[in-house]
């Protein structure tokens, strides 16, 4: 290592050779006041508050820029300086809104206080959105200024809050170029610059058009430096900064790195893409094919024009999995503890799959013939492909689950007695209800749950041939594309609410209505009618509101007189379902909510019983296969520490590495559509249970990776340091020192 | 071809042109001669010629640095010398044609000079006309001489053959005798070229760059421009010698494109040296390859800055970097890179063609060589000139550019543009070289030399070139961006009349921040203007912002007319001539009134500083505004005492002490504000110098005397013969306030040998026995000493007492004499003779005769007057024989010991400016012994002054103005009839059989019917729309 020694404040400090003045100082905490110096970003010189006087160097050379060299003598605060320094900041401070930065009250005063000085709005500091993490505020209170002598103008320039994401004030810049220097040169996107000349210079995009159209890639690096509140990140506080900026990875109940693995994606690193899943479920296919993506919901993207593809490039990488995974999945040596899981529904076989690896014993019992629980006899096959279910419980098996079909744990007492050290309850809901609506009782009336775990086991069932489904999720759905594949002509999605309120994905909806269910929204069903017990309609009213209110309670307003029959021969009702709790019958300490779902510790999952742990449907009622998965992990974390483990369930299956900060231009960008999915064509899929989407082709699925915001690169950007609290302090011995120097070069 | 066959067939070529048995004619085409006409010209010249079937050479040439002269056009014809004609029109061109080409009349009333060994009589040559005389012509050798267009007329001049010598010498002798040369860089910053390029050849790295800085942004800088234009080989010649020692591949010329003529001939330019291979892979033969690259600036001034100008030929926005690391380190796309401009780069191709030594005899021990400069501004002669480092800046303005335009003050020369300082008269003699000028607090800059006269105003000046600055700069650092914009709003109040005290302080701290923290040189030079303005011209800054005043008249906010601005008094000028013209001649009258009590007067002897002012001026001719007051004076009905306002009696006492103009308007107006005045006169007259100085026939007594009447009027008691010896005296007679006015009375001695003959006498003193009704013998020639009014009127004086010979002796020229013009005009026409450029040197009395020893002199530097100074020319000594002299050189104030004033310089009291308090409380002094001798106007002004800070002393609010003349509506007007060339009527005189008799009166004044005429011609400059 070159090192080089040097003086700085009268301070002897080594540095490395090769650094600045100011990154030597930092290296020797001494602080520096800068405002347009970055760590992330290139020595620029704009700001001018990084003056120093260093000796036999002509007047006052700034310490971003300046090489340290050996035995150099550098004064960073005498009294000289200190007058510079004031007279910069002041001139910042005509630009920019100042007022409370003087006054006494500061600390004490709230954005909705009466200023006691009159002071107007835009001159206020506590109005800003940056109030008390603003890196200029703090830089002012460091340098100390007394008062503001210059006129302060407001710039009146209009605040930008035409563009998706951001805010832009530029009344608040102080042109301190980071925003444009992380555009520019770091990102390499340019969408922002420096427009017009001297005092007029402003931070803005070319021809003052929207981010969108001046090939912003909305990566908010940007925001992520800006040392005021000039851009901000709309609707963003501070405390969930995280959450809200990667609301992907935040959104997903298992926590998977969204972004990271649609980014090795893009590098068309599939293998190590479904690694990253992997790091945090056991089941990145299945998932693939039918996870409800919170993630899309959230993703940034979609407020530009449509979200990533998220699950669909999830499905991708599943498929060009090599099993890269499993060289870094590890295993901890047995523990000689038992568990016993009840359930193989992905919350149950998710906790079997991290407690094995934790070094315990696990046994699955399952009370029907095949592993997988709703993803097996739930989800029809054209959504879930048995054999890509097949491979992932086969994963869990070969590491040593041992799962036990047809075995039915009932009631538990029996179970708890052959001594397992622990129990986890994730039986499921499975337990379809009807509606106690006048005809429900009648032959032809179904149950969606039943008629989809019977079709999934292979059995046969009776069904019309016009089928009238009662509901609005995905259930409803799944039933009535299965009616039309076991013979039906007229399916018919009965429901209250409008069409923008059900429950349903939109792609399910998309895909039942390509295939021919009509649907009926805001239609309310009053009863099953019926000619010789053999229905002929369903009698339905038509509904003129429907809400939630803000306590969960439904109000239905129906239209009277509006009755009329919607003709059927089969109904199936797709309303809800409840877990079966016989199990826990005569357990005591084992409470239910309500009598429907299991009630447990909402951390822990653990129940009353000790050593007896519930997880997924059973204890949240219907949910989705992620939640499940979420649930699992969470039990496997809490029996692990139970039986004196670490709780640790986390992997690294690929090595994080530092993502490339550069994006580059691209033109259209913002406006780049999600790829479309490919399917079966609509003709050909009512003759099976063949799978309806095809999946992403590598061309489809790079390129929408491509399409992603990368919203977690900002976070990549390390922060400026902030000056230290105290106020920066004059030696009176430099002082006599600077006069000697004064003359100034011109 | 080798290098040396080319130079034979150019030269070879350039002979048979020199030798041509057909005429040429050169017509400069830069841009200056096409802004003039020139094009029109050269195609008078095509159409003339062929319509004559004449053979002739018709050739486009460079500038040669006359713009003042353009357009310009040489003709040659065969055995003849070469003869330049200025200001050629293409109505001018058959004639000339005709008389020159055909009938071999060269026509010396149109020729400016000719060119060559040879001359032609009544035709000076060219090379010695004052504005070409002291230049030296390195870098601008061949502009004006050569066609641009063609290199094989480069190269005949001796063109290339500097990059010749170089490529015979290593790398490292050409760096050397570039630094023997003591060249620097011209581009403004003067660091030493040859160093430059060492740092930039020890530069690790094979790839390295060359640039041209052809970015010329100053305002009234065309240096650059005219080069490129006039001479691209010479420029482009020195890149590739540059290239050559540092070891640069690749060259780029950084040109405006603002400068279209300049980069078409670049481009011609690299096309014929490809095509003689001075241009690309292995240049003349040797192992030098070098390739040129023009890049188009789009004119933003900063792009001068090098980091920035690199920033805009990689692309990006011009906006400078930090250094280190300097461009020699990491420039062009991160590369070793060197930087000079275009002068700079003219200069290596001739130091390398003629050697270092030569170029470093030029110039002094640190600047070295040559400069040229655009000589702009106020100056007679502009135009591109060139001239040895460390000439006297008042050589440039005076010798080469011919002095002021109109006879005006030289009042700034602005050096460096915007970047630069505003020197002063002061600084005159300031040597024209890179440290003086940083010194004086300007810069030498790229070149501009702006000059300026009386009629600009400094703070405006220091607004302008901020404002410049303020929208140049790129807007990086905070220093510039902001600290200018801040400076700029302080200036903008100021010459807005919103000037604030404590803004001159404001300005120099943030001057001082802006240069001491800004980025680059745009921003760490931008304050220069307003540094030196307010170093070398403060009294102006404090003028707007106490008095929101601007003497030069310019500040729109602050100056209602020209006119107005400039009277002492602030009369309402236009408003009294708008009532002329409509006659209300009474109106007229009390407005005049409403400022000054002696209307009458001033309307015969005022020195009307608002002539010389008026805008009409510009046109044709200034308004007699003068003639028109005394008019008015004549027609008055009394109309203005209906308004005048006499304040309730405040029982305080004031004492003035003396009856001159000064003191009268003082009395007058205290006595009105409701105080008991008391005039104190030593004379047994009452008007001091009005009265005693001004001879009769200029001032008629009875208007002086009606005048003193109305101030009587209001209750002042004058008090004639009583000198007052002591202040204490008075305020023990229980005033409560003095006024000192007793003037300046006493002549000032000449300092030679004899002065205390009898048959001597002072001119205050003579006019004074005159005016008093003594009897004074005089002689039958008489010669009067000086050059002011004073010696005017004593030698007219003494015409009209007998004598039969009077003569003046005044050491400079007419064009240099104080007095004002139509007193000197009438003198001459009554027979007072003039004795220029003499100076009495000794008196001997012989025979009852006045013998008196004359020294010639001669003209030398301006001094801080912006006149030239008067030099004794050795063995000048001639002799004359007077029976009388009259010292007529200045007069002296002589205050009393015992009123125990603060004196200073030429006897003058001490007082603060603004009130005109003295050193003693409750005792205020005006008029001449304060301001030394100066004009009746002046002294009112100071009167009105001292009224008001008496009053206020006294508890008074100083109000004094007053609404004589009632409001008036401004009837509209027709412009027409203001607009096209209309002078003045001639003012009626008296005939000079009438005026000799006696003492009455010259002047006859206008009739009414010129009155009205004479008023319809005013411009209405205070109606304008601000």
């Amino acid at each position: 290592m070159d090192e080089i020694t040097l003086t700085i404040n009268g301070r002897q400090i080594k540095a490395k050779r090769g650094m600045t003045v100011y990154e030597a100082a930092k290296e020797a905490e001494i602080y520096i006041p800068t405002l347009c110096h970055h760590p992330y970003l290139a020595p620029y010189g704009a700001c001018r508050l990084c003056i120093v006087e260093i000796e036999k160097v002509r007047g006052f050379p700034i310490s971003c820029t300046t090489p340290a060299t050996d035995g150099m003598v550098v004064n960073t605060n005498t009294s000289q300086i200190q007058e510079l320094r004031w007279g910069i900041l002041e001139l910042i401070l005509t630009e920019h809104p100042n007022s409370c930065l003087t006054c006494n009250r500061e600390e004490r005063c709230q954005p909705f206080d009466i200023c006691l000085r009159s002071v107007a709005i835009t001159e206020r500091c506590v109005v800003c959105p940056k109030n008390g993490r603003c890196e200029l505020q703090k830089v002012a209170d460091y340098i100390g200024l007394e008062e503001v002598t210059l006129p302060y103008a407001y710039k009146e320039l209009p605040v930008e809050r035409r563009d998706p994401l951001f805010d832009r004030d530029y009344n608040l810049c102080i042109l301190c170029g980071r925003c444009v220097r992380i555009c520019q040169d770091v990102r390499g996107v340019g969408a922002i610059s420096f427009v017009q000349r001297g005092s007029q210079t402003i931070v803005g995009t070319a021809f003052n058009r929207p981010l969108r159209d001046s090939g912003c890639k909305f990566c908010g690096a940007c925001a992520e430096v800006c040392p005021t509140g000039a851009i901000m990140d709309r609707g963003v506080e501070p405390a969930e900064r995280e959450a809200k900026l990667v609301p992907c990875r935040s959104a997903c109940p298992a926590g998977i790195d969204v972004p990271r693995y649609i980014r090795l994606i893009k590098e068309e690193r599939f293998a190590e893409a479904v690694a990253v899943v992997r790091e945090k479920v056991p089941f990145p296919a299945t998932l693939g094919y039918i996870c409800l993506h919170f993630c899309e919901e959230k993703c940034r993207r979609g407020e530009l024009n449509e979200p990533i593809a998220i699950r669909a490039l999830k499905r991708f990488a599943a498929e060009h999995d090599t099993g890269l995974w499993k060289q870094r999945s590890k295993f901890a040596p047995a523990t000689g503890k038992r568990v016993a899981i009840i359930g193989s529904g992905p919350a149950g076989l998710t906790g079997a799959y991290y407690l094995t690896k934790l070094g315990h014993s696990v046994t699955v019992f399952e009370a029907l013939p095949v592993a997988g629980g709703m993803m097996r006899v739930g989800i029809p096959e054209y959504r879930l492909p048995r054999q890509v279910l097949d491979a992932e419980v086969d994963e869990i098996k070969r590491i040593g689950v041992d799962i036990r079909l047809n075995t039915k744990v009932e009631p538990l007492d029996k179970l708890l007695e052959q001594g397992y050290d622990a129990v986890l309850l994730a039986v499921g809901a499975h337990r379809g209800v009807k509606l106690p609506v006048p005809g429900a009782d009648l032959d032809g009336v179904l149950i969606g749950t039943s008629v989809l775990r019977d079709v999934n086991l292979g059995k046969k069932i009776r069904i019309g041939k016009n089928v009238v489904v009662l509901g609005d999720g995905n259930i409803a759905f799944d039933c009535a594309r299965t009616a039309l594949r076991l013979g039906a002509t007229d399916v018919h999605i009965v429901c209250q609410q409008p069409r923008n309120a059900m429950l349903a994905t939109p792609d399910e909806i998309k895909g039942g209505e390509e295939e021919g269910i009509i649907i009926h929204p805001l239609h309310t069903f009053t009863k099953i009618v019926s000619q010789d017990r053999h229905i002929t309609g369903v009698e339905c009213l038509d509904v003129r509101s429907f809400e939630l209110d803000s306590l969960g309670e439904l109000h239905v307003d129906t239209i009277p007189g509006s009755e009329h029959i919607l003709p059927a021969d089969t109904v199936i009702f797709a309303v809800g379902q409840e877990p079966d709790l016989k199990l826990i019958e005569g357990v005591g300490d084992i409470k239910t909510t309500g009598r429907r779902y299991l009630d447990v510790d909402s951390a822990t999952l653990a129940t009353g019983k000790e050593g007896v742990f519930a997880a997924g449907d059973a204890v949240t009622g219907a949910s989705s296969v992620i939640e499940a998965i979420a649930a699992g992990r969470q039990a496997a974390i809490s029996i692990d520490t139970y039986l004196g483990g670490s709780g640790e369930i986390d992997e690294t299956l690929v090595d994080p590495e530092k993502a490339d900060p550069y994006l580059g231009r691209e033109e259209g960008f913002a406006d780049k559509p999600r790829a479309p999915m490919s399917c079966l064509p609509v003709g050909q899929r009512l003759s099976s249970f063949a799978e309806v989407e095809l999946g992403f082709d590598e061309a489809e699925a790079v390129g929408e990776a491509k399409r992603c915001l990368q919203c977690d690169l900002r976070f990549e950007i390390p922060p400026s340091p902030f000056p230290p609290q105290k106020r920066q302090e004059v030696k009176a011995e430099d002082a006599g020192q600077a006069g000697e120097k004064e003359k100034v070069s011109t | 071809m080798t290098f040396d066959e080319i130079r034979r067939q150019a030269l070879s070529e350039w002979e048979v042109l020199q030798h041509s048995n057909k005429p040429r004619i050169l017509v400069g085409t830069a841009t200056c001669g096409r802004a003039a006409g020139a094009m029109a010209v050269l195609e008078a010249i095509d159409r003339e010629l062929s319509h004559r079937n004449i053979d002739a050479i018709v050739m486009q040439i460079g500038c040669i640095g006359l713009c003042y002269a353009e357009p310009l056009v040489d003709i040659i014809k065969p055995g003849r010398p070469r003869i330049c004609y200025s200001g050629v029109t293409p109505e001018i061109i058959p004639q000339l044609i005709e008389d020159y080409i055909i009938n071999d009349n060269p026509r010396p009333d149109l020729a400016l000079g000719t060119i060559g060994e040879d001359g032609v009589d009544g035709i000076t040559r060219l090379f010695e006309l004052p504005m070409l005389r002291p230049q030296v012509r390195v870098a601008l050798r061949n502009c004006g001489h050569i066609d641009p267009e063609d290199i094989k007329q480069y190269i005949a001049s001796g063109g290339y053959s500097g990059l010749v010598k170089a490529l015979a010498m290593s790398p490292e002798e050409v760096i050397e005798e570039v630094k023997k040369s003591g060249l620097r860089g011209r581009g403004g910053a003067g660091f030493p070229t040859g160093q430059k390029w060492e740092f930039c050849r020890r530069s690790p790295g094979t790839e390295k760059y060359l640039i041209c800085n052809a970015d010329e942004g100053d305002p009234g800088a065309f240096m650059d421009r005219s080069l490129l234009e006039g001479d691209p080989h010479a420029v482009l010649e020195g890149m590739l010698i540059g290239a050559y020692a540092i070891g640069a591949t690749q060259g780029y010329i950084y040109c405006r494109a603002e400068y279209p003529l300049a980069i078409e001939r670049l481009q011609i330019a690299l096309k014929q040296m490809e095509d003689y291979g001075l241009l690309g892979d292995n240049i003349l033969a040797s192992d030098f390859s070098f390739q040129i690259e023009i890049k188009e600036g789009a004119g933003a001034f900063v792009c001068g800055e090098e980091t920035a100008l690199i920033a805009s030929i990689e692309g990006k926005r011009g906006m400078p970097r930090s250094r280190p690391p300097f461009p020699a380190i990491s420039g062009l796309w991160g590369k070793p890179t060197n930087i000079n401009n275009v002068e700079t780069w003219g200069n290596v191709s001739a130091i390398l063609q003629t050697g270092g030594e030569w170029y470093s005899s030029f110039g002094t021990e640190t600047s070295r060589g040559t400069k040229t400069f655009a000589l702009a501004g106020k100056v007679v002669r502009t135009g591109l000139i060139e001239v040895p480092m460390g000439m006297p800046l008042s050589e440039v303005i005076f010798d080469i550019g011919g002095g002021i335009v109109g006879g005006k003050r030289f009042k700034a020369a602005l050096t460096g543009g915007p970047s630069g300082g505003c020197l002063p008269a002061s600084m005159l003699d300031l040597p024209v070289d890179y440290e003086s000028l940083t010194q004086a607090g300007s810069i030498m800059g790229s070149g501009g030399m702006v000059v300026v006269d009386e009629d600009t105003c400094m703070v405006d000046m220091a607004r302008f070139f901020l404002s410049f600055t303020q929208i140049e700069s790129c807007g990086k650092c905070i220093p510039c961006r902001v600290g200018t914009r801040q400076m700029l709003n302080i200036l903008e109040r100021i010459t807005q009349g919103e000037g604030k005290s404590g803004d001159i302080e404001c300005l120099e701290r943030l001057a001082q921040l802006v240069k001491s923290t800004a980025l680059c040189g745009l921003g760490q030079t931008a304050p220069n203007p307003v540094l030196t303005t307010i170093r070398y011209f403060r009294d102006e800054y404090e003028e707007h912002i106490k008095k929101h005043y601007c003497r030069a008249a310019v500040c729109k906010e602050l100056v209602k007319s020209p006119c107005q601005n400039t009277c002492p008094a602030r009369i309402d000028v236009p408003r009294y001539i708008r009532l002329i013209a409509d006659g209300k001649y009474d109106e007229a009258l009390a407005v005049v009134r409403e400022k000054v009590p002696f209307p009458a007067v001033l309307g015969y002897v005022c020195l009307h500083f608002c002539e010389a002012k008026c805008r009409r001026g510009q046109l044709d001719e200034p308004l007699a505004i003068r003639v028109l007051k005394r008019f008015a004076a004549e027609h008055d009905t009394g109309l203005w005492k209906q308004n005048s306002k006499l304040a309730p009696p405040t029982g305080k006492k004031v004492a003035i002490v003396g009856s001159g103009p000064a003191g009268l308007t003082a009395a007058y107006y205290l006595a009105k504000l409701g105080h008991e005045v008391t005039v104190f006169e030593a004379l047994p007259v009452v008007g001091g110098m009005m009265r005693v100085g001004i001879p009769e026939y200029r001032l008629p007594r009875e208007a002086l005397d009606r005048e003193i009447e109305e101030i009587k009027a209001v209750g002042v008691e004058i008090k004639t013969d009583s000198k007052v010896e002591s202040l204490d005296e008075l305020s023990k007679q229980g005033y409560n306030a003095i006024f000192v006015s007793i003037g300046a009375h006493r002549g000032i001695n000449l300092g030679m040998e004899g002065e205390t003959n009898a048959g001597m006498v002072d001119g205050v003193d003579f006019l004074r026995e005159i005016n008093l009704g003594r009897k004074l013998g005089i002689g039958d020639r008489v010669v009067v000493v000086g050059g002011g009014n004073v010696a005017i009127d004593a030698s007219r004086t003494a015409l009209r007492l007998g004598a039969r010979e009077v003569t003046i002796a005044y050491r400079r020229t007419r064009a240099e004499m104080p007095a004002s013009a139509e007193e000197i005009d009438e003198a001459l026409r009554e027979g007072v003779k003039i004795l220029h450029l003499a100076v009495p040197n000794r008196v001997t009395r012989v025979n009852s005769k006045l013998k008196v020893e004359f020294m010639r002199m001669e003209l030398g530097k301006v001094d801080e007057s912006g006149r030239r100074r008067p030099v004794p020319v050795k063995g000048s000594e001639f002799t004359g024989e007077y029976d009388m002299m009259i010292k007529a050189i200045g007069e002296r104030a002589e205050v009393p010991d015992r009123y125990m004033l603060s004196v200073g310089r030429g006897g003058r009291i001490e007082v603060d400016p603004d009130t005109l308090a003295t050193s003693r409380e409750g005792v205020y002094a005006g008029g001449d012994v304060v301001t030394g001798p100066a004009s009746v106007i002046e002294a009112i002004a100071g009167g009105r002054q001292a009224a008001i800070s008496i009053d206020r002393y006294l508890g008074g609010n100083g109000d004094i103005d007053e609404q004589l003349a009632p409001p008036e509506e401004v009837t509209p007007f027709d412009i027409e009839e203001i607009e096209g060339e209309k002078y003045r009527p001639a003012v009626n005189m008296s005939s000079l059989d009438e005026r000799l008799k006696g003492f009455a009166q010259v002047e006859l004044g206008f009739d009414e019917a010129k009155a009205i005429e004479e008023a319809k011609r005013c411009l209405r400059c205070d109606l304008e729309e601000h």
